[in-house]
């Protein structure tokens, strides 16, 4: 499966690769802003997302939104610092579909992707058959 | 006739229920009580007739022929028949198997049963029958061949439930977890956990939505939070397992209307119908002394670490000055409890900014870290909770000092065996180099300008020349209060930073020294030195004016800088002091008959020098 990984800090970006390597995620593309992950998921098309909340040109709520209205189906985690559960509520509400808070370490990362893998399957089939 | 039954005997009535079924919930068709009753088919109408009046109880009959059982005959069936034009006159005399193959003809096969067949199943099949046959009865078959009344049927599966709802109670009214369950809209079921209600203050949830619930406990923003968690939790699109985190109820404070607080926790499962969310499990738990119990844990261990900071500060260190911190420790603590005068703020304070100093010197970061918190808090004289740490630190400290002062307590004596009256007294050279209190007040400095120094971004060379085996106690006990604020003002308002040196073209590394000197007159010479920015006359004046000094002490600025609360420095922290420190190095030199002199160089250099006479014997 192809991983998109949108969030500003390197650091971040290289610990989420490192926590999905060797697992159902084949293929990995980074984002640094909320509007490039936008053009990137557009481009790549991946199955699955990783997307931080506070991001320079899109923040994370625009960029999810834009995403599912370029693909229902895309499994969306967001791993973010949980500054407000307001926040969190409405990102789930624009379609995301589970929240990793930080500061984290590589095997919650690497256990949330692989749940979310399994949940993109039925993703798929409710968005086929709607 | 149609053979699908294959009994081996007829047989009377079966017992009635098993009565050991006890807290069982699910029962056998094969447990219900029976009719056994057979007739041959080729026996005359009237005798089925007779029957039927004989037994009112009798559902209907079983047929045999030539020994097996090849249908049955219910008293509904056998009613309709005889009720229709001429009916007794056509049935009565005739054999039953007349009767027999226009029921079949007309309704079909009766409902054949296995005895295992659960009753909840038995009754669905019943319940499915065309409208007039629904009350017939069922052919059970096993063992032997029955015929079971359908309302016996129906009569086990309320027992049944009733059973089940029982059940459902005791564990309800048993568990100490609040249970209860949540729809779509936010409804509370009826069904739920009698500690529920008693962990959420309540006397019934009739009606009560569970946002609505959760407002009235914790507030209306914690009601809207709630909405939007269980609209997230009901959404297909969301995983259970991936939202824990930003459950907004996770551990929440609820206060009491009469006083005090508990704290609880709530976790949500999701109840699946096949794929179908139908209702969330909302399970509340009171969290209070649990959650007592970890913040006391962390305390202690907060405590533990402390003490093994101080012990590891110890080893090596003076008990002179180690003990002289304590005392003074022990004074402020017991000056904090007491309701202090005006006039007693001030030397509490200095007092605080002392032990700051020494316990910077002896590393002992906890302390010195309490003492700056205090000495913040005092103006505000809200110091009750900091006031309980130091004593708690002090008591530490002591216990502490006590065994190390125990053990280190030979090479104490062992000193103060070869000098006499005092140290002053001992012929040079006879002093182990490494335990030389001179030595301890030198690489305590250094520690403290380097440890400054390295907070601060500025990079320094320490530099110590001592000339001396000799410093009267007084003398060193002066020093070891002076040093770290000398010191301090060294590195924090002497000198620059690497960038700006390097542009006014010093070395980027800048030099500290102390020279600590005993003269043949009789005077004891302490001095820091620092390459830094000297003293600016023109800034130092200016500040002086905005603080609104008298102008007699603007006319030396040089002399501003012993001014309590003077200090230039932008702001506040742990380091630049808040002005408390030069002022009581000069008291406390004026005090031993002493004089400090300021030496500066513009852009270049600043020294402070304090001459100390020889104590008086």
């Amino acid at each position: 499966m192809k991983l998109l990984v949108a969030d500003d800090s390197l650091v971040v970006r290289n610990a989420i690769e490192r926590a999905v390597a060797g697992g159902v995620v084949t293929a990995v593309v980074r984002a640094a802003d909320g509007a490039d992950a936008v053009a990137l998921f557009e481009l790549h098309r991946p199955e699955l997302v990783t997307m931080d909340l506070t991001m320079p040109h899109l923040d994370g709520l625009g960029a999810i939104e834009a995403i599912v209205a370029i693909d229902p189906a895309v499994a969306i985690l967001v791993i973010s610092a949980l500054n407000s559960h307001a926040t969190a509520l409405e990102a789930i509400r624009r379609g995301a579909c589970g929240f990793l808070t930080k500061p984290f370490v590589e095997a919650e990362v690497a256990a949330a992707i692989e749940e979310l893998a399994n949940h993109a399957a039925t993703l798929r089939a409710d968005a086929d058959s709607a | 006739m149609p053979t699908t039954l294959t009994p081996t005997r007829p047989s009377t009535a079966t017992p009635a229920r098993n009565p050991t079924a006890g807290v069982r919930q699910s029962f056998l068709l094969g447990e219900i009580r029976g009719h056994a009753h057979t007739l041959d088919v080729g026996v005359r109408g009237r005798v089925l007739a007779d029957l039927f009046l004989e037994q009112s109880a009798l559902p209907g009959v079983l047929l045999t022929d030539g020994g097996a059982i090849v249908g049955a005959i219910t008293r509904r069936g056998y009613l309709d028949l005889i009720g229709r034009y001429c009916g007794m006159d056509l049935y009565h005399p005739r054999p039953l198997r007349l009767m027999a193959d226009r029921l079949v003809r007309e309704r079909g096969q009766v409902l054949e049963l296995p005895e295992s067949t659960l009753v909840d199943e038995a009754v669905r099949r019943g319940l499915e029958r065309p409208r007039e046959l629904i009350y017939e009865p069922i052919v059970v078959v096993g063992e032997s061949v029955r015929l079971v009344d359908f309302e016996d049927v129906l009569l086990a599966d309320s027992e049944q439930t009733a059973r089940r709802n029982t059940t459902m109670r005791q564990i309800l009214a048993t568990v100490r977890e609040g249970l209860l369950l949540v729809d779509r809209n936010g409804q509370i079921g009826q069904e739920h956990s009698v500690a529920a209600l008693r962990l959420l203050g309540r006397e019934s949830f009739h009606g009560l939505a569970f946002p609505e619930l959760i407002a009235q406990l914790l507030g209306v923003e914690a009601g809207v939070l709630a909405a939007g968690y269980l609209e997230t939790l009901f959404s297909r699109r969301v995983v259970e397992g991936l939202v824990e985190q930003i459950n907004p109820l996770r551990s929440v404070e609820l206060h009491e209307p009469a006083g005090g607080s508990r704290r609880l926790a709530f976790r949500f499962v999701r109840g699946m119908v096949g794929c179908e969310i139908r209702h969330l499990l909302v399970h509340v738990e009171d969290t209070t002394q649990r959650d007592l119990l970890a913040q006391q844990i962390a305390l202690e261990r907060r405590r533990a670490d402390e003490r093994v900071e101080v012990a590891l500060a110890l080893v090596g260190a003076d008990p002179e000055a180690v003990t002289g911190l304590r005392s003074l420790l022990e004074l402020v603590a017991h000056e904090l409890s007491q309701p202090r005068a005006a006039t007693g703020e001030h030397q509490l304070a200095r007092s605080l900014h002392r032990i700051k100093g020494e316990a910077g010197m002896l590393g002992l970061v906890t302390v010195r870290e309490l003492a700056h918190s205090l000495e913040g808090a005092l103006p505000n004289g809200d110091v009750e909770g900091l006031r309980e740490r130091l004593v708690a630190a002090t008591a530490d400290l002591g216990e502490l000092v006590d065994r190390f002062i125990r053990l280190g307590v030979a090479s104490g004596e062992s000193r103060a065996n070869r000098a006499p009256a005092s140290i002053d007294s001992a012929p040079a050279g006879t002093e182990p180099a490494s335990l030389d209190p001179v030595d301890q007040l030198v690489r305590s400095a250094e520690v403290l300008a380097l440890e400054v120094a390295a907070a601060m971004g500025k990079q320094l060379r320490f530099v110590a020349a001592t000339e001396t085996e000799r410093f009267p106690a007084a003398v060193r006990a002066l020093a070891r209060g002076a040093v770290p604020q000398l010191v301090r003002n060294a590195v924090v308002h002497g000198l620059e930073r690497p960038a700006d040196r390097r542009r006014a073209g010093k070395p980027e590394i800048g030099t500290v020294q102390l020279r600590l000197r005993s003269h043949v007159g009789g005077w004891h010479e302490i001095v820091v030195q620092d390459d830094g920015r000297g003293l600016d006359e023109d800034q130092l004046r200016r500040r002086g004016v905005a603080l609104g000094l008298p102008s007699q002490l603007l006319a030396n600025p040089r002399g501003l800088i012993f001014v309590p609360g003077f200090s230039t420095a932008q702001s506040v922290d742990i380091h630049a002091g808040r002005g408390v420190g030069l002022d009581l190095v000069r008291a406390e030199v004026e005090a031993a008959g002493g004089r400090i002199e300021v030496h500066s160089e513009p852009g270049a250099w600043c020294a402070l020098r304090l001459l100390v006479p020889e104590p008086s014997p």
